[in-house]
C-alpha cells in the first residue's frame, strides 16, 4: 500500500512539473506575441501592484515597529541604542521587507490569478480566446508574469521604506531616541547591495507568485471545486516556494 | 468548400469519446449532431478548431488539416470558424460590446470605426442593440446565447458552430435560437454544424441529423429519415425510452 501510494505521488508530482515546464516554455515563446500582450500589461500592474501597496504598507508599518521595540528590549543595557537603527534597517531591507510582503501579495495576488484563470477555464472562456485567435498564454499569462516581475520590487521598496519609517517614528516617540541616533545606526552597516539583493529577491518572487497562480487557474479542472483546490494550492505552493528561493538568494549572493 | 471529419479518435484516460467518428458538412447545409450526454459531441466540436486534439483522425476544414496547421495559419481557420459555446462563454469582465469587438481586434488593419461598426451590426442581427453597454451578468440566460451568437459572427464567418445552443432555455427562446440558427444560414449563408440532445430543435434546423453514439455515427439522414429510423439505439435516443436499447443489448 505505502509503495503504491509513493508511486502514485511520485507520478502526481512529475505529472506537475512536466505541465509546469510545459506552460513556462509556452509563456516564454508566448512572450513573442507582441501583437497580444502588451495592452494588458499596465493594468495588470496596477492589479498586482499597486492594489497592493496597501496591505504591504500595513504589514511593513507594524514590523518596522514591533522591530524597534523588541531591538531596544534586547539592547538596552549591553548595546548602544542606536544600533536599533541599525537592526531595523538591516532587517527589513535584508529579510521582512521582501519575504513578508512576498508571502502576502502569494495570498492576495496568487489566489486572484488562480480564481481567475481558473473560473475562466471552467466557463470555457480560455477557450473562447482561443476560439476568436488569442494566443491565451499570451494575452493572460505573460501580462500577470510580466507585472509581478516589475511591481513586486516596486511595493518592497515602499514596503521597506514604510517599515523604516515605523520603527524610525517608534523609536522616536517610545524609545527615547533621536532621529541622528537612528539614523546613525541605519547608516552603520548599511551596504547599497543590500537593496539590490531585496529588489532581486522581490523579483523571484513575483514572478512565481504570478506564475504558479496562472498554473493552477489555467490547468484547473473540475467546476467550483476544482477552482477552489487550485487556489488553495497556489497559494500554498508560492509561500513555500518564496521561503525556498529566500534560502536559496541567501546562500548565493549574500557568501 | 466543407468540414470533414475523418475516422476521428479521442479517449480522455480509460475513458474513450470518439471511436472512429466521421462526418461531412457540405457547404450552406446545416448538420446537427445528436446524441446522449458524454458521447463526445462537445469533443468533436472542439477539435474543427483545434481546441482539442484528436488521438487518431483527421480534421480538414476546407481542405486544410487542422492539427497539421503551424499557429498562425490555425488562427487564420479560427477566423472562418464562429463558434458559439455552451453557456455562452461570455468574457464577464467586458461588456456586450467588448465581447463582440474581440474577435474583430485581431484583425490586422482594422480601424475602431470599423470595429465599432461591426460590433452594432452584428448586434443588430440578434437584436441585442441595447445591451452594448450591459455585462454579461446583466443578461438573461437567451440572451447570453445571442451576445455568444453575436461575437462569433461579427467576425463574418465561413461556418458556425453550435455547442448545445438551446440548452437550459425556455421554450420560446429556444424557439427563437432555432430561427436566428436559420436565419445565420440564410442571410450570412453560413455552413452550421450544431450538436445538441434537443430532438425538436434538430427536426426544426436541421438539413441532415447525424446520431453520433458510442464514439461513432449510428445513423445519418434528412430530419424525416431521422424521425422513421427502426434502429432501436437511434429510437430509443429519439423517445426517452432506454428499455428499446436494452432490448437491443
Amino acid at each position: 500500500m505505502p509503495i503504491r501510494w509513493l508511486g502514485r505521488s511520485a507520478f502526481r508530482l512529475v505529472s506537475t512539473v512536466g505541465r509546469a515546464g510545459y506552460l513556462a516554455a509556452g509563456a516564454a515563446r508566448a512572450l513573442r506575441r507582441t501583437d497580444i500582450w502588451p495592452p494588458n500589461v499596465v493594468p495588470q500592474m496596477v492589479a498586482v501592484g499597486v492594489a497592493s501597496i496597501p496591505i504591504a504598507l500595513f504589514i511593513s508599518a507594524f514590523t518596522g515597529i514591533v522591530l524597534a521595540l523588541q531591538a531596544s528590549y534586547t539592547f538596552t543595557g549591553t548595546v548602544p541604542l542606536y544600533f536599533v537603527g541599525a537592526l531595523v534597517g538591516k532587517t527589513i531591507i535584508l529579510e521582512l521587507g521582501p519575504v513578508l510582503t512576498g508571502l502576502a501579495l502569494a495570498g492576495r495576488v496568487g489566489a486572484n490569478i488562480a480564481a481567475e484563470l481558473g473560473t475562466m477555464r471552467v466557463t470555457e472562456q480560455i477557450d473562447a480566446l482561443e476560439s476568436l485567435a488569442y494566443d491565451p498564454l499570451a494575452y493572460l499569462v505573460v501580462p500577470r508574469m510580466l507585472a509581478g516581475l516589475v511591481m513586486f520590487p516596486i511595493v518592497v521598496t515602499f514596503a521597506m521604506a514604510m517599515g523604516i519609517a515605523a520603527g524610525w517614528l517608534t523609536s522616536l516617540a517610545l524609545l527615547d531616541m533621536s532621529s541622528p541616533q537612528f539614523i546613525r545606526g541605519l547608516q552603520l552597516f548599511f551596504e547599497p547591495f543590500d537593496v539590490r539583493f531585496a529588489l532581486i529577491k522581490s523579483a523571484s518572487f513575483g514572478l512565481v507568485v504570478t506564475g504558479i497562480g496562472a498554473f493552477y487557474g489555467y490547468t484547473c479542472t473540475g467546476g467550483a471545486a476544482g477552482v477552489g483546490r487550485g487556489t488553495t494550492r497556489a497559494v500554498v505552493l508560492a509561500s513555500m516556494v518564496i521561503l525556498v528561493l529566500d534560502a536559496f538568494w541567501a546562500a548565493t549572493l549574500l557568501r | 468548400m466543407s468540414i470533414e471529419l475523418l475516422d476521428l479518435h479521442k479517449a480522455y484516460g480509460a475513458l474513450r469519446v470518439l471511436e472512429g467518428f466521421s462526418l461531412e458538412v457540405r457547404e450552406g447545409e446545416v448538420v446537427t449532431v445528436i446524441g446522449p450526454s458524454g458521447s463526445g459531441k462537445s469533443t468533436t466540436l472542439k477539435s474543427i478548431i483545434g481546441l482539442v486534439t484528436p488521438d487518431e483522425g483527421v480534421v480538414r476544414v476546407d481542405g486544410e488539416s487542422v492539427h497539421e496547421l503551424a499557429t498562425d495559419r490555425l488562427y487564420e481557420v479560427r477566423r472562418k470558424v464562429g463558434y458559439l459555446f455552451q453557456f455562452a462563454a461570455l468574457f464577464d469582465s467586458m461588456t456586450i460590446g467588448e465581447n463582440v469587438a474581440m474577435g474583430l481586434r485581431r484583425i490586422p488593419g482594422i480601424t475602431r470605426d470599423e470595429i465599432r461598426d461591426r460590433v452594432h451590426d452584428a448586434l443588430a442581427r440578434v437584436d441585442l442593440e441595447a445591451s452594448e453597454r450591459k455585462y454579461p451578468a446583466q443578461l438573461s440566460g437567451g440572451m447570453r446565447k445571442r451576445a455568444g451568437l453575436a461575437r462569433a459572427i461579427a467576425l463574418n464567418p465561413r461556418y458556425l458552430l453550435y455547442d448545445e445552443p438551446t440548452t437550459g432555455l425556455d421554450p420560446l427562446t429556444v424557439t427563437m435560437v432555432d430561427r436566428l440558427i436559420l436565419r445565420m444560414r440564410d442571410e450570412l449563408e453560413v455552413t452550421s454544424l450544431v450538436i445538441t440532445h434537443d430532438i425538436s430543435s434538430a427536426y426544426r434546423i436541421s438539413d441532415r441529423i447525424a446520431m453520433l453514439y458510442e464514439g461513432r455515427v449510428r445513423a445519418e439522414g434528412t430530419p424525416e429519415e431521422i424521425r422513421e429510423a427502426e434502429d432501436p439505439v437511434v429510437r430509443a435516443f429519439l423517445e426517452g425510452r432506454p428499455e428499446l436499447m436494452e432490448a437491443e443489448a
